[in-house]
């Protein structure tokens, strides 16, 4: 079965087809043995997730919980607004100046140390035959690096890949609300 | 008095560093064989059931067979070469910092070249589709946990009991 | 603000109300209220238990900081629940540009591992308890890529549109559709080997 009708088969389970559509497919997967088993798969599985998340209890108490989120937000609110202290602007360099100078000879020291030491941060493929494509992957949690060589003459099925374009052109996920 | 403390620690790291640079590695690297064909010869050995269950949840083959499996002390900045089989090389070289400079030969032609980081229990895995629709694969990591660095640092979990990637 | 008012006798709306005339005191009751849900939200997207109370901690910041913005359209508890979701989603492609690939678009690449996979029957969550089946369940969600999980717990679990997903994961329907196909056989399939091994 191409993908393009197992997906079909998705959305009309899914409510997400027309009215002709639906009836379509519905019939066909009435009559086609693969299309209903796949129908009945796409189901059960839909059907067994659906309702049955896990509760979780968020693992801190109460006032500890509230205690970090109050001080983030009066943390925010400090910074949004200036400072009204009255203390002069020389005092504040002051306060400033002096702690840097002292911590400025530990830092270039510090800098040298961890230059030597320090792993690259990712992993870096040199070179793979022309012919053949590299595909990278860290698994964290089975602490596994994947480096597979896909050779790069084989067509691909553009069914599997749909495009992924982003369906508008908005603003940060941050304002969209509601 | 504070800044000579602060001096000490500094001399300190980077003597720590220079050491661990120049550290051995000792590398185990298997050549697998994957497969959903359940009619295999008989001297096929099936692979550990920790790397298979890895194996097994990343890719579709239904067995995975194990066709070499060499150990090799890898000296600090020098360069060895492992036969997994007749088709197949690997240029290794432990550069020091966990890291190690992989060259994959296959039939005569350098398929793969690339630099990684293994600290234990890490698996790198090179793999790629060969003949009736089955796989190749070799799998590396270091064994050697006195070698490590990172091997030291506490990880988090998450609720599954695994570290937490970042 | 009355520190005699029982805060927690109070109606939602009226603690919103409160909240939004700066009583932090209202708005601790409502954390207290919602703070399981918004963290399992969290959790089932993040699947880390540090990132999902760090998110679900900026995600109530957030709700204070825009109380002004909510309406009443939907519940109190909807409207936070779509705010953790975005952190989450935003956090997920910070993930994204760190990884260098997904390992299902890697399988899809190595034949397209949903058309190896046999059709699942029997029913693999038959007969078991509402327990069980929620932590086996939870196992095989653990198992899924971030993004195929994302899409998994926005149409199962917050029963969203493929639109307002692919709005939101800022991706095509197309990459949604084939991304639900794809997490819905895996777990079964998942379902499927869970169930086998806790009968041997």
């Amino acid at each position: 079965m191409k993908q393009e009708m197992e997906l079909k088969i998705q959305a009309w389970l899914d409510g997400e087809t027309s009215a002709r559509e639906s009836a379509r497919i519905s019939e066909w997967v009435a009559r086609d043995s693969e299309a209903g088993a796949l129908a009945a798969e796409l189901r059960t599985a839909r059907d067994g997730v659906t309702g049955n998340e896990l509760g979780l209890r968020l693992p801190e108490t109460r006032e500890f919980y509230w205690s970090k989120i109050e001080r983030q937000i009066q943390r925010e609110a400090a910074s949004a607004s200036p400072s009204r202290s009255g203390v002069s602007w020389l005092a504040r360099w002051r306060s400033v100046l002096l702690p840097v100078t002292g911590s400025l000879a530990f830092a270039i020291v510090m800098l040298v140390a961890v230059e030597q030491m320090k792993e690259p941060g990712f992993d870096e493929i040199s070179a793979t035959d022309s012919g053949m494509d590299a595909v990278t992957f860290h698994d964290q949690s089975a602490q596994v690096t994947v480096v597979w060589l896909q050779d790069n003459s084989q067509t691909v099925d553009a069914a599997q890949q749909p495009a992924e374009k982003p369906a508008t052109d908005e603003a940060s996920s941050e304002t969209d609300l509601e | 008095m504070n800044s000579m403390f602060r001096s000490i620690l500094a001399v300190l790291f980077v003597t720590s560093a220079v050491a661990a640079r120049g550290a051995d590695m000792k590398l185990e690297a298997r050549l697998i064989w994957g497969t959903s064909d359940d009619k295999t010869d008989a001297k096929c050995k099936p692979i550990d059931p920790e790397l298979a269950g890895k194996l097994h949840g990343m890719f579709k083959w239904k067995n995975y067979y194990e066709i070499t499996n060499q150990s090799e002390n890898l000296a600090a900045n020098k360069l060895r070469t492992l036969k997994m089989s007749d088709q197949c090389t690997l240029q290794l070289k432990n550069v020091g910092g966990s890291r190690i400079e992989v060259n994959c030969i296959g039939q005569g032609k350098e398929v793969h070249k690339g630099a990684y980081t293994l600290d234990p229990p890490k698996w790198l895995v090179l793999g790629g589709n060969c003949d009736n629709n089955n796989a190749w694969f070799i799998a590396l990591r270091a064994v050697d946990p006195k070698n490590s660095i990172a091997s030291k640092v506490i990880t988090k979990k998450t609720a599954d009991g695994f570290p937490s990637g970042n | 603000m009355s520190k005699d008012h029982d805060y927690p006798a109070s109606t939602e709306v009226e603690l919103v109300q409160m909240a939004r005339t700066g009583n932090l005191v209202a708005f601790e009751e409502l954390v207290a209220r919602h703070r399981d849900k918004i963290y399992a939200r969290a959790y089932s997207m993040m699947r880390n238990e540090d990132e999902a109370l760090d998110l679900s901690q900026d995600a109530w910041v957030k709700g204070w900081q825009r109380l002004a913005q909510f309406q009443g359209d939907s519940s109190f508890v909807t409207w936070m629940t779509r705010i953790i979701i975005n952190l989450c989603l935003d956090q997920l492609r910070k993930h994204k540009r760190q990884r260098t690939e997904s390992i299902e678009a890697l399988e899809e690449n190595a034949g397209g591992i949903e058309r190896q996979m046999p059709v699942i029957t029997p029913n693999p969550t038959e007969g078991l308890e509402r327990a069980e089946l929620r932590a086996r369940i939870d196992r095989a969600l653990a198992q899924l890529s971030p993004e195929h999980r994302a899409v998994l717990v926005l149409h199962e679990f917050e029963d969203l549109e493929y639109k307002e997903i692919a709005k939101r994961m800022k991706c095509s329907i197309g990459t949604v559709m084939s991304r639900l196909f794809y997490a819905r056989r895996r777990m079964a399939s998942l379902l499927a080997g869970l169930k086998r091994e806790n009968l041997e």
